[in-house]
């Protein structure tokens, strides 16, 4: 492959916006081309709408074929909303396959699926790369031999979410390009399977193994960590959280808040951002917050932001479907503004302002702690 | 106590109280029921009462039950964030294709017998309905499926153009699970029509009254005083031969309740039919917003409608096999379950607080007319000004959906003190005089709302005396929950 291949996104969605906000994160790929079906009501529109956040400058369309012209790869990515693969995806990376393009795939595949996709494009000569199941968990093995967790001298920031769609990868991005271009060296596990592609950890395939106890988890999630403070002798180390931290109610679980726990285990954060999800939230509310993670969990919030995302509970109680509600991004600055006299910081990350407060906090805050190292 | 915001009833098996603030029913002794139903109405004696009853109730105080707090004012949370419901939430449009019906049904909304439009010989273009389903497209971004449904008049009369909507959508709809669904009389149906309907998954709602005697009554052709259940009995056996499984997937048959009617000759019928015994049945009552005459439902009719509860609830408790029970009835225990798990603890009723009732104007069940006026639901008068809340070229009335949103507001020194306002079902339709809307018309309904939400607390919990957990989570026939 070269450099600044020209690459259409297929199914253009809220999963893909912070990688599109944040290019400068990945340099192999010139971003030329943003695919959704027309169903999902972004035809015409600003790559921004997906997240209703800013501006992004690019214009999404519903022609897959037409859009083939203007790329050399087409990476497919995974979406919220479920897509028919045989009708929709596979028919469309076949197509793709035929035209002569790379194909990236993000999307979890059954392995013959895989097979059978590189025969094809072996067969068309294009490339294909894989992103989508497993993660490089550094070389050698992880190997547990007592069960003590080992100290990680390297300031740790923890971004954890009160459940999905609380744009928690938005914060990770933000946290990384703001904080490396202060010039400190970052590692980081972010929560998506193919966070390589941007240069850093996926989150670890062995905490989704239930052959492994939650026990053994939390080691070696301490000794992975610990594994890359070694390896990669870094400045600061960010950590992106899966999932939720405890049930919204009996039929909402957030899995318990599992990974949160587990991991809140292994390595002790310096700085802790939580993100919730938009809510009229009390100015009190925030302290609650505070202490509920403070006693569930062992740390402290230092600084709150708050998703343009809310959750839908009419359609919860009627269909008994998790959903939520998309919310411009310019009203939760509005709103936040009603905190303005709370003890607690809280932040919006799709304001630009305040994606650059976050970062400034958190180094300003890890210098008091005077263990970071300018590189 | 005396100012206490809870309600106290009974079932023959027990003493309850429904504590609005906590939102939560609480089962009593029947000595604890005495106290508070005396302190309740204004007498604080208490000395002839044990100490350990005394005690016990002081307890339910000291845990924040039976606190007087009221809201301050009615308004829907939703309000704050209602332009983003109607940019990102409309979950379906149903299109009026036509005005033009072939049959005159004497309890139709249309007939005359209520404030609303007439029948008439107008159709919507096909320029309309694309406007239509792009609208449902552009405004449903945050839903991964959505619902087109065709309505009249009568939408088979316009078959073709059906055909067309639902390749339009089918293109359109690209990447969404897309549902569609057709209500018809079924007068229309051939063969060709269902094979369409069969291959692209078009649920169908028949309406089906009962029996000849009954059905005939009320659905008749406009041309002629003859009933339409032969014409429909033989279309229904026509997809019976032909379509098998797409009647028993497919196919849902509505029954209108009219209470003029003998009850039980109706349930009889349906439990006898077989050719749709896989299919789904739901009963309606006649509608009664907008009608210009009261409804009188007599003893008879009642108590026989209560008897299906009856046995229903035999059913539920193990009792009874639930075959010999009524289809028609079935949805009502979806609506038990649904209240029931709503009853979820809170530490107090917030100041600002809607009652129930109101949907999102709009997101919910959004109606368009030939014209492409956009309303509520087919539910409401196409003549109401109140009820229009938009247009499919210009867009949603914000301003409008947010005064039907917030209904309560018209009412509200009422409902603020109404201990059933969590479970009220008055939506802006029971206040609308057309050119207005009125707080003497929606209050005018409270008392029937509150005798429903009584009974309905009675039978939820006479079901849990018998054992029964109303459980949200095990296997529940889908027919309960059947909309």
């Amino acid at each position: 492959m070269v450099a600044n291949e020209k690459l259409l996104i297929y199914p253009y969605n809220l999963q893909f916006s912070p990688i599109l906000r944040h290019k400068s994160l990945q340099k192999k790929y010139e971003i030329s081309c943003l695919v959704a079906p027309n169903g999902w009501g972004f035809t015409g529109k600003d790559a921004g709408v997906v997240d209703r956040g800013p501006d992004i400058g690019i214009t999404i369309s519903s022609d897959f074929e037409k859009s083939l012209d203007l790329c050399d790869t087409v990476m497919f990515i995974d979406s919220y909303f479920p897509i028919d693969f045989k009708n929709i995806m596979f028919s469309k990376i076949k197509m793709a396959i035929r035209s002569k393009k790379n194909i990236v795939c993000l999307l979890e595949l059954e392995s013959e699926i895989i097979k059978e996709l590189e025969y094809i494009c072996n067969y068309e000569g294009v490339n294909f790369a894989y992103h989508g199941g497993s993660q490089n968990l550094l070389d050698g093995m992880i190997s547990i031999e007592n069960e003590s967790i080992e100290e990680i001298n390297t300031s740790v920031i923890f971004v954890v979410g009160m459940g999905e769609r609380t744009n928690k990868f938005e914060i990770q991005l933000a946290l990384r390009e703001k904080i490396q271009r202060l010039g400190y060296k970052i590692s980081q596990v972010g929560t998506r399977a193919y966070c390589e592609m941007l240069g850093f950890h996926s989150f670890p395939s062995f905490m989704y193994d239930s052959n492994i106890s939650e026990v053994n988890k939390v080691l070696m999630f301490n000794r992975f960590v610990r594994k890359i403070e070694k390896v990669e002798a870094p400045d600061i180390i960010i950590i992106g959280i899966p999932g939720g931290i405890m049930p919204y109610n009996r039929q909402f679980t957030n899995k318990f808040g599992m990974f949160a726990y587990e991991i809140s285990q292994a390595v002790i954060p310096d700085f802790v951002i939580f993100s919730l999800l938009y809510e009229d939230y009390k100015v009190d509310a925030f302290e609650i917050f505070s202490n509920s993670l403070k006693y569930k969990l062992g740390f402290y919030v230092d600084v709150f932001n708050i998703a343009n995302t809310q959750f839908d509970w009419t359609r919860a109680f009627e269909e008994q479907i998790s959903s939520h509600i998309s919310i411009d991004s310019k009203s939760i600055s509005e709103k936040n503004k009603t905190y303005s006299q709370c003890k607690n910081t809280v932040l919006n990350i799709l304001n630009e302002d305040d994606a650059e407060k976050m970062a400034n906090i958190a180094i300003e805050k890890l210098n008091e702690y005077s263990n970071v190292e300018i590189v | 106590m005396e100012d206490s915001f809870i309600h106290l009833f009974t079932t023959p098996g027990g003493y309850y109280l429904y504590d609005i603030n906590k939102n939560t029913i609480l089962s009593l002794q029947k000595e604890q029921f005495e106290v508070i139903k005396n302190n309740l109405s204004g007498n604080q004696d208490n000395s002839g009462y044990s100490n350990h009853t005394i005690d016990s109730v002081n307890y339910l105080r000291d845990l924040g039950f039976l606190s007087s707090k009221r809201p301050k004012e009615m308004y829907n949370p939703i309000s704050d964030t209602l332009i983003y419901h109607l940019n990102n939430k409309v979950k379906m449009i149903t299109l009026q294709i036509t005005r033009q019906c072939n049959l005159r049904c004497k309890y139709c909304v249309y007939s005359g017998n209520y404030e609303n439009r007439g029948h008439e010989n107008v159709k919507m273009s096909f320029e309309t309905a694309k406007k239509g389903i792009d609208f449902l497209i552009e405004n449903s971004k945050d839903n991964e499926r959505i619902f087109l449904a065709f309505y009249g008049g009568e939408p088979l009369i316009e078959f073709d153009f059906i055909k067309e909507c639902i390749k339009y959508y089918e293109e359109k709809g690209e990447g969404k699970e897309i549902h569609t669904t057709l209500t018809t009389n079924a007068t229309l149906i051939t063969e060709e029509m269902i094979a369409y309907l069969c291959k692209h998954n078009v649920n169908l709602l028949i309406s089906l009254d009962g029996p000849a005697e009954v059905h005939n009554k009320n659905r008749v052709y406009c041309n002629e005083d003859k009933g339409t259940f032969e014409k429909v009995m033989d279309n229904i056996d026509m997809i019976k031969e032909k379509f098998p499984y797409y009647l028993d997937k497919r196919v849902t048959f509505n029954a209108v309740l009219d209470p003029e009617n003998d009850f039980s000759c109706v349930n009889d019928f349906f439990a006898d039919f077989q050719e749709i015994k896989q299919s789904n049945l739901i009963s309606s009552q006649i509608a009664d917003y907008y009608k210009k005459e009261d409804i009188e439902y007599s003893d008879t009719y009642i108590s026989k409608l209560r008897y299906e509860y009856f046995k229903l609830f035999l059913s539920k408790v193990g009792c009874l096999n639930k075959k010999y029970t009524s289809k028609l009835v079935w949805r009502y225990y979806g609506q038990m379950i649904d209240r029931y798990n709503r009853l979820e603890l809170t530490k107090e009723i917030p100041d600002r607080v809607h009652h129930g009732g109101p949907c999102t104007p709009g997101v919910q069940r959004l109606f368009m007319d030939v014209n492409g006026n956009l309303y509520p639901c087919e539910r409401v008068s196409e003549t109401s000004s109140q009820m229009q809340i938009g247009n499919v070229d210009t867009g949603f009335d914000v301003d409008k959906i947010k005064t039907l949103l917030n209904i309560g507001r018209i009412s509200e020194k009422k409902c603020i003190n109404c201990w059933a306002l969590r479970f009220c079902s008055l939506c802006a339709a029971a206040a609308d005089e057309n050119s207005n809307l009125s707080m003497e018309k929606k209050v005018s309904h409270c008392i029937s709302v509150r005798n429903y939400v009584e009974n309905l607390l009675k039978d939820i919990c006479t079901l849990r005396e018998f054992g029964d957990e109303l459980d949200l989570f095990k296997d529940i026939d889908s027919a309960d929950w059947q909309i």
